[in-house]
């Protein structure tokens, strides 16, 4: 009995100084995850009408807009209208928006899967909007933040690749003074043959609020 | 009726002390709005000094939660040279509404700053390159022995203490 309350004070004395050495952080920053050209692994992930989707259902797109975002980051909502835009204007033209919620449901209650419907059926999603459940595809990623746009486009050998990671435009805050389309020019810069630049652009957001491990 | 507004001399005794409180208590909620380059400068003053600083918004729960681990270490450093700048990027456009809303709620002793630019790719690689741009984020810079120190997400109060022993 002596021998188990001096092991579990050991462990717990483990525990206490590995949480309190944590400036480094266990979650992922920039850096890590996908860099532009890299081979992005199919994912499929449950969306928010039931069905699982996954990159490899969508055949005749030229490529993907992933989006990481939420129901609750500030930043985020600001730049729903202008999701919803990007899809109409751009699925059409080959390019379909995916947003994915990576959200920890228990550090976030009002990203759960059931707020993540209303969420949709409020504003109208007319793109599966996908829950990142274990978080397995921010982190292969290297997303970040709330919202982190990543641009996919299809190679001759069926391949996704990541083309364009970063910001939507220039301003969240206010859509009618966006100088700068970073995304959309990106999407223009494919579609004319070039490779886009700049190829990546940050944008502030929401840290992603990761498992607590 | 007109005997109602005669003056009274003990009227304006309490007059003075509601000026005296009234001011007292809007000393710990003013704050300066700056662009990047003031920000910059500021940042470089006082070669000796060990500048903390943080970026936050006020509607941001974690940024707001790790608020008072700032506060705590200003005090703890008390006359050493370590300063807290706590630089709210709450969106120009609704900054002076949020921020006295927020100081006037909670008590924040650190110095606060708002950064005043609306294009957040032109000012996160001039905080630091590797911040990816989520908040909280938090710099800290000793420009005397070129030391700098980084962290990205929310932080507990032994773990600020901890990244800021590193660098002082």
């Amino acid at each position: 009995m002596k021998n188990y309350f001096f092991s579990s004070a050991i462990l717990l004395a483990g525990i206490v100084a590995l949480s309190a050495f944590r400036p480094g952080s266990p979650a992922p920053h920039e850096g890590h995850g996908y860099d532009i050209g890299s081979v992005v692994q199919d994912v499929r992930l449950k969306n928010i009408d039931g069905n699982m989707v996954a990159f490899s259902d969508y055949r005749d797109a030229k490529g993907l807009i992933v989006i990481f975002t939420c129901n609750t980051c500030p930043y985020a909502v600001a730049y729903e209208q202008r999701i919803i835009d990007l899809d109409k204007k751009y699925s059409s033209a080959g390019y379909p928006v995916v947003a994915i919620n990576p959200n920890d449901v228990k550090r976030q209650p009002n990203d759960s899967f059931e707020a993540m419907q209303q969420r949709a059926k409020e504003r109208g999603f007319s793109f599966p909007y996908l829950h990142d459940e274990t978080q397995e595809v921010a982190h292969a990623f290297g997303a970040t933040r709330t919202p982190h746009v990543y641009l996919l486009k299809k190679g001759e050998d069926g391949k996704m690749r990541v083309a364009f990671i970063g910001a939507i435009d220039d301003n969240y805050d206010d859509a009618s003074q966006v100088e700068e389309r970073f995304l959309e020019n990106a999407i223009g810069a494919l579609e004319a043959g070039k490779s886009p630049e700049p190829a990546k652009v940050k944008a502030i957001g929401c840290t992603i609020k990761w498992r607590e491990s | 009726m007109a005997n109602t507004l005669v003056f009274k001399p003990w009227f304006g005794v309490f007059a003075a002390f509601l000026l005296l409180f009234t001011a007292s208590s809007l000393r710990a909620q003013n704050w300066q709005s700056l662009k990047m380059d003031a920000l910059e400068a500021r940042m470089s003053k006082g070669a000796d000094t060990v500048y903390v600083v943080n970026f936050w918004a006020t509607w941001c729960a974690p940024c707001v939660r790790e608020l008072p681990h700032f506060d705590q270490l200003q005090k703890s450093y008390n006359g050493k040279p370590l300063k807290v700048l706590l630089v709210s990027v709450d969106a120009p456009a609704r900054a002076k509404a949020a921020l006295n809303g927020f100081l006037s709620r909670r008590e924040v002793s650190s110095e606060v700053l708002h950064l005043n630019e609306s294009k957040p790719h032109e000012f996160i690689d001039r905080v630091a390159p590797e911040w990816s741009g989520s908040i909280p984020a938090t710099l800290i810079i000793h420009h005397k022995t070129s030391r700098r120190a980084f962290h990205e997400g929310e932080m507990s109060e032994a773990e600020l203490q901890t990244l800021v022993k590193t660098i002082y």
